[in-house]
């Protein structure tokens, strides 16, 4: 039917408003317990943990929810690391101030993902994993009996300045400087002094982030004066919710600090820090400092070069900032050096196995090895390094099956690795080829294959 | 660390290590294999790699080696990656002399300290931060307030 007076679509104009601002208010108050209804989810199992995991768990979870069968994977990620980690103790995740987040598009890796709440958005309900980015031993947390605790991938924490700063690099005695003085730092004597001096633009996570508690205990390790830095830095920094576009305190909200200083004619003194893997996908609005470790005669980025993303520097210890993503879960027997086996949750099983790269993809592919590449984190079989702690006791480590060569070539589009379809291919001091074979964002097969040392 | 600790001065050192490095392989590789935990317990890995022969002479360089990966399982062995020794003057009669073997196996890619990780030999980009210049008293870390 024609509108055929002025007041008709009027009142349809207010009515399509008014709708809209009801599923608006509607979206907010999506319980899980309805998608998994709605869409007809099956195997769904759902976590909690910090958010500089969540960009790379994002784009497994994606390509597990096509895994046949498919895993769909709730996971929640405000509040910081050890917030996530208590949730798995306490049972409750998914209240309204930290909703699940789901990925079951590419939109849901790309941008804001889909949110829903357990079914009462107050209590919470329980969650079947959690996931912090080192060990529990950052955040004074014990493990209970029942809980195990699995190894994943390998991430950078990185300094970060708005991507119009002139600085280029950061020392552990200037973090002590910046994030234990702020206004009150006494730069007597500099000659270039560093601009980062105004407390509204040094911007801080909670003390409950992974990314905070590893900068700490970086600083820590200066001895001295710097053994008892704080764990919140409160008197010199500002909370990185301040200006955080999800007003929640995570590793993007750092981000959105610096680009809203920046917008504020501040870029020279901002600086935070947070994830790599957030850093990475920001590079258009931050980048990266160079970080000198105490000791070392120079500083170094995550990567050879600040433009690049081989994570050469983690991957063989020179890069001081990095740690070993932990998964925790219930298991069956002793939580000592536990088995994949002891999970007693099968679906949560598979989702480590797969996370961690122990377990194949039932098509084979390695589909969630290139995920964690994608997203800026770091399989372990791409690792040449390890450490005994958080911070300390480095050694060389050898991968079960060695994916240098297939890493930089997702991580940097380019390797000099020697390619190949079958050892015969391979020679000298790389004979043994190494085969791969995944899908990219469009769904077409692809096949690699690169002459490794064994 | 001087590196010139890891240099081998003669062939039978050489060959010595060389038999120790193959060893190591093997027990690599049973580490390997027997071990299904993903966590990262394995041995840590060291490259080691024996002596470039020397050029044959007529202008031909020394081959370079590269040896393969070994672990160092507490046995304190170490190589590393060796230049063949460059290659004899050609001279019109005669061939020249062979190009001198290429040294040992120097160490190289595994430090024994956590410091000797962060200052490795590096051809990636770096930029100096000197406290001095930057910091100023606070490079001395004063209380913290």
């Amino acid at each position: 039917m024609a509108f055929n007076t002025r007041i008709g679509p009027t009142a349809i104009a207010a009515a399509l408003g008014l709708a809209a601002l009801a599923n608006a208010g509607s979206a907010q108050a999506v319980t899980c317990s309805s998608v998994i209804a709605d869409k007809g989810l099956t195997h769904v199992i759902y976590g909690s943990g910090g958010s500089a995991i969540t960009a790379t768990l994002a784009k497994v979870a994606y390509v597990l929810s096509k895994a046949n069968p498919p895993i769909t994977v709730f996971y929640q990620d405000a509040g910081g690391a050890q917030v996530g980690y208590q949730t798995l103790k306490n049972g409750n995740g998914g209240t309204t101030a930290r909703p699940f987040k789901y990925f079951l598009t590419l939109a849901d890796v790309t941008g804001t993902p889909s949110q829903c709440t357990a079914d009462d958005t107050t209590a919470g309900r329980a969650v079947d994993f959690a996931t912090t980015g080192g060990t529990l031993a950052l955040f004074d947390e014990t493990l209970p009996t029942d809980i195990g605790t699995f190894i994943g991938p390998t991430q950078g924490v990185n300094v970060i300045v708005p991507k119009d700063s002139t600085e280029t690099a950061i020392s552990t005695e200037a973090l002590y400087t910046v994030y234990g003085f702020g206004p009150a730092a006494d730069l007597t004597g500099a000659t270039n002094p560093i601009p980062w001096t105004k407390k509204e633009y040094i911007i801080q996570r909670a003390s409950t982030s992974f990314v905070q508690q590893l900068l700490r205990g970086a600083i820590r390790s200066l001895g001295g004066n710097a053994t008892s830095f704080p764990a919140d830095w409160a008197n010199a920094a500002t909370p990185t919710l301040t200006h955080s576009a999800s007003g929640k305190d995570d590793n993007q909200g750092t981000v959105d600090s610096l680009v809203w200083a920046a917008g504020q004619n501040h870029a020279q003194e901002a600086i935070g820090f947070t994830s790599g893997p957030t850093a990475d996908k920001n590079r258009a609005v931050v980048h990266t400092l160079a970080y000198q470790h105490a000791g070392q005669t120079a500083a170094y980025w995550p990567d050879s070069s600040a433009e690049a993303f081989d994570k050469r520097n983690i991957r063989n210890g020179q890069y001081y900032l990095w740690d070993t993503n932990q998964f925790f879960t219930k298991i069956n027997g002793s939580n000592s050096k536990p088995k994949l086996s002891q999970i007693a949750n099968e679906d949560v099983k598979n989702f480590i196995g797969y996370f961690s790269g122990e377990l194949d993809l039932p098509d084979g592919s390695d589909d969630v090895t290139k995920a964690v590449i994608d997203t800026g984190s770091i399989p372990l079989c791409a690792m040449k390094v390890q450490r005994e702690t958080d911070f300390t006791g480095l050694s060389c480590y050898a991968p079960a099956n060695p994916c240098g060569c297939f890493f930089e070539a997702i991580a940097t589009k380019s390797t000099t690795c020697d390619p190949c379809s079958k050892d015969a291919e391979c020679s000298g001091s790389t004979p043994k080829c190494h085969s791969y074979q995944y899908h990219d964002d469009q769904g077409a097969v692809n096949n690699a294959g690169y002459c490794e040392a064994y | 660390m001087n590196s010139t600790t890891y240099r081998f001065s003669n062939r039978s050192r050489l060959s010595t290590a060389l038999m120790i490095g193959a060893g190591a392989v093997l027990g690599l590789l049973a580490a390997c294999s027997s071990d299904d935990n993903p966590a990262p317990s394995k041995p840590p890995v060291i490259s080691t790699g024996g002596g470039g022969h020397g050029g044959a002479g007529e202008g031909e360089a020394g081959e370079n080696s590269e040896g393969g990966s070994t672990v160092k399982g507490g046995s304190g062995n170490n190589g590393g990656h060796s230049n063949g020794g460059s290659g004899g003057r050609v001279v019109e009669e005669e061939g020249g002399a062979g190009g001198q073997a290429g040294e040992g196996p120097i160490v190289p890619d595994c430090p024994d300290t956590d410091l000797g990780f962060l200052n490795q030999p590096s051809s990636s980009q770096k930029s100096p931060f000197d406290n001095t210049k930057r910091l100023g008293a606070a490079a001395s870390l004063p209380v913290l307030p």
